[in-house]
């Protein structure tokens, strides 16, 4: 399959990574080699539905009882706090 | 029932003739001295404790370092979860300590799961303890070689396209990779969620029997593990096993191939009979697993974002784009981005039904052939790698392609959720072998009897027990 640089750019844009000059090259030649790899399944007949599992899953919920399984005191200790609040990146 | 090791170990520290603290403390003394060069452990505990009761009662485990252990790292592998403690226990570390179980540290992985022969790992490179220039499989390799090395001990791992079986096979000891769903995932760090497994590796078949009744069942925090019917482990009458046409003649190795007939033949000399069958669908077990393996890790590490979990980003004056994107560039080894990029592509506009639409509909009818092909076999045979353990010089010259190709033998039964074991069946040039056996959804118990009946007939090896001072 023909992959181009401006595919392995938009994909990395997309994967929020940000690649190297040589990153791009060695991840176009890889692409080029799986993608021919991959093209083995178009001839594979597979008309049937889709297996998200490979078992049956059933939805179970628990019961909607409030409860606390991690002490949110434990979770700010693992965290960079300022002020106990959670510090992030700017947003615009 | 013969008596393991294991059980005796177990045993001596319940009626008190072993003193298990001071077991540990030496045993730990060993380990640190080893793990210098081996790198099996990706952290060992300081002071490992465990009960002088209960099932597992002061027995040394090791867990794989994507499962989550209250307060102690625990990485994936992964520079990008450096500094992560977690604040909870995966269930499975719950019901190991309850049991009375000694937890000895963290093994060894490739990032999350991203590799064949454990190259790809953050934090040491574990060397075969059958031949150090070798690689121990992946992606459990550390658990495969602590398990080579340690007598008294069982490795928690965990599988999502082969990561139990394949460092099993390469480190000559028994790998275990249950039914989809059987062993609950709460706490395991995800590669792909509807592949991934949680097993364990041991040195004998009957030590099987010891951990799998309380690492599986049901859990609440696990919808996945809510469907199962109880773990049967009840002795099983083998009469006949399938050999795969597609996968058997994908091997060229012929060593592999002889000594993969020769299993058969002393499987018949137990009364097992065994014949060819046809599973069309394994043709494309690889592309299958890729494409579905890297779209879900590439949603599952969206997450690794630089906050809340681990290594975190230090400019928070960009805007969020480029913290994250900073952040994951840093950190991720090049087969993660290698994967993540494969399933981000797989799903996108244009490409999501040529590729991840058609991978689920494979997985679908490999599922309805595996079972058709059942019907009047217990089990499936194959070797469980087609090649020796390679040395790290020749992996370095394998392309990303070459690898994934690999895994032709390990791969369909990990798609289909199928449980599988991996047990040495025989030594080429001093370096292990295994042999396959995968058994339908739910029937683990057929796996422990053909491994009762496979041990009769094989006596393993093993490089060395580091616990030569008791």
């Amino acid at each position: 399959m023909e992959i181009g640089y401006d595919v392995i750019e938009k994909v990395a844009r997309l994967s929020r990574l940000r690649l190297t000059p040589e990153e791009e090259k060695q991840l176009l030649a890889d692409f080029q080699e799986i993608l021919t790899a991959f093209s083995l399944i178009d001839e594979a007949e597979a008309e049937c539905d889709p297996a998200f599992h490979a078992i049956e899953i059933e939805n179970l919920r628990r019961d909607d009882e409030p409860s606390i399984d991690i002490p949110p005191d434990e979770i700010l200790e693992r965290m960079r706090t300022l002020q106990r609040y959670i510090r992030g990146p700017r947003m615009q | 029932m013969t008596t393991s090791e294991v059980m005796a170990y177990i045993s001596d520290v319940t009626q008190g003739n072993l003193d298990r603290k001071c077991y540990l403390e030496r045993l730990m003394v060993r380990m640190r001295e080893q793990n210098t060069k081996m790198e099996l452990f990706s952290k060992l505990h300081e002071k490992p404790q465990g009960k002088s009761e209960g099932a597992l009662a002061g027995l040394p485990i090791s867990v794989k370092d994507n499962i989550c252990v209250k307060g102690f790292p625990t990485r994936a592998g992964s520079k990008i979860l450096r500094e992560y403690h977690p604040p909870f226990d995966a269930t499975v570390v719950s019901r190991i300590r309850d049991a009375g179980g000694a937890f000895v540290g963290t093994t060894n992985m490739d990032e999350f799961g991203f590799g064949t022969f454990s190259t790809n790992c953050a934090y040491g490179l574990p060397k075969n303890p059958f031949d150090t220039n070798r690689s121990c499989g992946g992606s459990s390799g550390g658990a495969a070689g602590a398990t080579a090395i340690l007598k008294n001990h069982i490795a928690i791992a965990e599988s999502t396209g082969g990561s139990i079986s394949c460092p099993a096979a390469f480190c000559g000891v028994v790998g275990f990779t249950p039914t989809y769903g059987r062993v609950s995932r709460f706490g395991l760090i995800d590669y792909a969620n509807s592949l991934d497994k949680i097993g364990v590796m041991t040195r004998s078949v009957e030590d099987l029997r010891i951990i799998l009744p309380i690492i599986s069942g049901r859990d609440p925090n696990d919808m996945t593990s809510q469907v199962q019917p109880p773990l049967d482990s009840t002795e099983k009458e083998i009469r006949k096993i399938g050999i795969p046409k597609e996968l058997i003649g994908n091997i060229t190795d012929k060593k592999i191939l002889e000594t993969f007939w020769q299993a058969i033949d002393k499987m018949r000399q137990e009364g097992v009979d065994a014949e060819e069958v046809s599973i069309p669908t394994l043709e494309y077990s690889i592309p299958a697993y890729y494409i579905l393996a890297c779209a879900e890790a590439s949603t599952n590490l969206a997450k690794f974002c630089g906050m809340r979990y681990g290594l975190e980003g230090q400019h928070f004056d960009s805007m969020y784009n480029n913290f994250f994107t900073e952040v994951r560039s840093s950190a991720f080894g090049q087969e993660a981005k290698r994967r993540i990029m494969l399933g981000t592509f797989a799903r996108m506009a244009g490409y999501r039904d040529q590729y991840y639409m058609k991978a689920l509909r494979i997985r679908r009818k490999m599922i309805e052939e595996f079972e058709r092909a059942f019907k009047g076999i217990a089990l499936l045979a194959s070797p469980t790698m087609p090649l020796l353990p390679p040395r790290f010089d020749e992996i370095e010259d394998m392309s990303p392609a070459t690898v994934y190709a690999l895994d032709f033998l390990t791969v369909p039964p990990n798609l289909a959720g199928l449980p599988h074991i991996s047990m040495p069946m025989g030594y080429a040039n001093d370096l292990p072998m295994g042999i396959h056996l995968i058994a339908p959804h739910w029937e683990e118990g057929r796996l422990l009897s053909a491994g009762r009946i496979w041990e009769r007939k094989m006596e393993y090896r093993f490089p060395m027990d580091l616990e030569g001072f008791s």
